[in-house]
């Protein structure tokens, strides 16, 4: 594989990851580090992954894993919760107060769901990719990604309605 | 997209069956009544990351010239290599042949032979010499 084909066929996909990565690691520098890093890991595999029958599935997988890797040396799981946070931008401040009301919230339920329905849900609704590429990445079928996602908005949603009928007093 | 169709989007995404385009329209739509849906809408909208302007080039840059480095340093080691074999091979076939300081010692060596022989030989004269007999004195 050339230099010019690594550029087009992996690197352009920089931008794809950015999302994912950036959400697994929190913040610019540490996602573009990794993005660098991931990118030297693939162009040292370039002669195997010319031969690759997915590349752009091989791509996603080795970034989930890198960022798995660093959150499990780094322990980043608790920054994590506090990178969500971080990122609240509202002018008004009973707003704000209520977004990371629901933030904290959402983000307990995402907790204690199954870790496979949280990474599809955030791969897809929070990074925004296609079914193909979340199956790749976590080398498991479609259909079953799509069976993930419907259960994970299904249980978020049933425990949003069950909190705040609690605080409306509705039992 | 058409407004009475939010109903059938939303349970297309609940479904897990919905594109990413009818979500992008679906997250962005202010007519879902539903409230988690809502919430659930609210969340991923704040939560979702910007890719910022010309990554992938600015990216591209950087990885470029980390591994033009990476390969004048792969060129670099592999020229240090290639002269540590050149001179490695050199001395090794240096290291058979024999010093100047050595082959002079071997020539006067071998000198010394001759003039040894020539010494011995002065001590005896030929009177006789023919294809037959050869016939010496003992001494001059």
């Amino acid at each position: 594989m050339t230099k010019l084909d690594f550029k087009l066929k992996v690197f352009s996909l920089s931008e794809r990851l950015f999302p994912m990565v950036a959400r697994m690691l929190g913040t610019q520098a540490n996602t573009e580090d990794a993005i660098q890093e991931i990118m030297m890991k693939l162009w040292k595999k370039r002669k195997k992954l010319e031969k690759h029958p997915n590349i752009k599935g091989f791509v996603f997988l080795t970034a989930r894993n890198y960022c798995i890797d660093i959150i499990r040396k780094k322990r980043f799981l608790l920054d994590e919760l506090k990178n969500y946070s971080r990122i609240i931008k509202s002018s008004n401040e009973t707003k704000k107060i209520e977004w990371e009301e629901l933030n904290i919230i959402i983000l307990k339920i995402l907790e204690e769901i199954p870790e496979q329905q949280k990474e599809v849900f955030m791969m897809r609704d929070i990074d925004g990719y296609e079914f193909i590429e979340i199956a790749a990445a976590m080398q498991i079928k479609i259909e079953h990604t799509r069976v993930l996602l419907s259960r994970a908005t299904k249980q978020i949603g049933l425990t949003l309605e069950k909190t705040y009928s609690y605080e409306r007093g509705i039992y | 997209m058409k407004e009475e169709s939010i109903e059938n989007f939303i349970e297309k995404y609940k479904s897990g069956t919905s594109s990413l385009e009818e979500e992008i329209f679906l997250f962005d739509s202010k007519k879902v009544t539903n409230s988690s849906i809502q919430m659930i809408f609210s969340f991923i909208k704040k939560n979702k990351k910007e890719v910022p302007q010309n990554f992938n080039d600015k990216m591209w840059m950087s990885f470029d010239k980390k591994t033009k480095k990476m390969n004048q340093f792969r060129i670099g080691l592999l020229s240090t290599a290639a002269s540590i074999v050149l001179l490695l091979s050199i001395y090794i076939s240096n290291k058979n042949e024999l010093t100047n300081s050595e082959k002079e010692a071997l020539l006067i060596e071998a000198k010394s032979m001759f003039i040894a022989k020539n010494q011995k030989e002065k001590n005896y004269t030929i009177i006789i010499q023919n294809e037959l007999v050869v016939v010496y004195t003992k001494h001059k």
